[in-house]
């Protein structure tokens, strides 16, 4: 039995959403189908603002409302602006925010080095980084500590160095609670490695 | 069927998903195989040991009807740290690229894995890895039959008309003179370049790494120019031979 053409097309357009396959996209496009008209519009309306609505951060390159002139974080006047701390993804921006414990500025990369899949310098922003440095006293590298991640920190560590600026590294660590014998070896060596007096 | 397997395996190839799985390209003794470390993003997890270049040993759940087996478990073996800098990064990101597209059609045998490894391992730690992933990724590509034609030695000579080689016909897979070349899609390399491309193909790796070409834009354009054509398009490939003068 064929699909009618919307259905068919719903289940295409959910299966290219990362982490959905087939089953699941049929899965969602039948419970759409049988939610009411004014939820399901609600759900296309806010789909269709995701395009209009929403920018990135002119400065920082966070996400920001279309209409903003640029993101909360940057038009704050109570922030640190002398150190930026450097993400991969927007959504760590709200990750370090939610630890309370972090005042100055962000840069989103949107993404991190990775060659094999066609991700160089150019397709992050790094030269937008490099041109907001005016002011900047430290640099705060908070790539994820994945391979990709540690490769970026590093390549960016070289290239902020030359300006003379301050680069660190988030510290690397033992999750809090997790006992030492469950803890991989990289882990604990660079635990060891980063030990600081207390 | 056997449905648990524990195999000692190399990271490919990491793609996470946005719903905190991963899924990775294995490879191991028995070849190249996908899997999916479900919540494997998480931190301080035992499935979240498996970045990229790592040799560990995992356990996996493969049922008949699944198409990516699910890990279980994973045990680190050791990472290679000096993978990360600058200087080496773009090139382990090659010879990674380059066997898993060489083992999609072709069985590349028991040896790849042998072989990526120590390629990785001499990435990380020689003075001069782009020399150590131009030799690697000629072996790699000789290992799978893939390797271009040579004829003669000292200097390889073109097929065609016995001359000196100087550029690398990427079409006909054949090292020639520049008159009996396939034309726009040839990769000059002058006869230093040819030499050291079939010292590369015949040679020991000790030797390939210890002699490497003396043009190396040249050398990256030939790899890339005759990868399109016989194996396909190698996005790492990209950036080195627009930073290759």
């Amino acid at each position: 039995m064929r699909y009618p053409a919307p259905l068919l097309a719903l289940i295409r357009s959910l299966s290219r959403l990362p982490g959905i396959g087939p089953k699941s996209a049929q899965r969602l496009a039948f419970h759409l189908f049988n939610q009411p008209s004014d939820d399901v519009l609600a759900l296309a309306r806010a789909l269709e603002e995701v395009t209009t609505g929403l920018a990135r951060c002119p400065r920082c390159a966070h996400v920001m409302a279309a209409d903003q002139a640029a993101c909360d974080v940057c038009q704050d006047p109570t922030r640190d602006a002398s150190v930026v701390c450097v993400v991969e993804q927007p959504a760590d921006v709200l990750a370090i925010e939610r630890s309370g414990e972090y005042a100055g500025l962000y840069h989103v990369l949107h993404g991190a080095l990775s060659p094999m899949h066609g991700v160089g310098p150019e397709q992050l922003t790094i030269a937008a980084l490099l041109e907001r440095l005016e002011g900047v006293r430290e640099v705060v590298l908070a790539t994820a500590t994945t391979v990709e991640g540690e490769a970026t920190a590093l390549f960016l560590a070289q290239r902020l160095q030359e300006r003379g600026l301050e680069v660190t590294r988030i510290a690397y660590g033992l999750p809090v609670g997790g006992d030492l014998e469950y803890a991989d070896e990289v882990t604990l060596g660079r635990a060891m490695l980063h030990r600081r007096p207390l | 069927m056997q449905r648990y397997t524990i195999s000692d395996a190399l990271v490919l190839r990491r793609a996470p998903l946005p719903s905190g799985d991963v899924v990775v390209t294995l490879l191991s003794e028995h070849g190249k195989w996908r899997a999916v470390a479900r919540k494997g993003r998480l931190p301080g997890g035992n499935l979240a040991r498996l970045s990229l270049f790592h040799d560990v040993t995992v356990q996996a759940y493969r049922r008949r009807e699944d198409d990516l087996a699910v890990l279980t478990q994973v045990r680190l073996n050791g990472a290679l740290p000096g993978l990360t800098r600058p200087e080496s990064y773009p090139y382990a990101h090659l010879v990674a690229e380059l066997a898993d597209a060489l083992s999609v059609d072709v069985h590349v045998g028991e040896r790849l894995l042998a072989v990526v490894s120590s390629g990785l391992r001499g990435i990380g730690q020689h003075p001069d890895p782009e020399a150590v992933a131009l030799a690697y990724a000629w072996y790699l590509v000789t290992l799978a039959g893939l390797a271009p034609l040579v004829h003669g030695a000292n200097p390889p000579r073109c097929d065609r008309c016995g001359a000196p080689a100087t550029v690398l016909a990427a079409a006909s897979g054949a090292l020639r003179c520049i008159e009996h070349g396939d034309g726009p899609r040839d990769a000059f390399l002058g006869e230093d370049g040819a030499q050291a491309l079939a010292m590369a193909l015949a040679g020991p790796l000790r030797t390939s790494v210890a002699q490497p070409p003396s043009e190396r834009g040249r050398a990256w354009r030939a790899l890339h120019a005759y990868l399109r054509e016989h194996v396909g398009e190698v996005r790492a490939l990209q950036g080195l031979t627009q930073a290759s003068p």
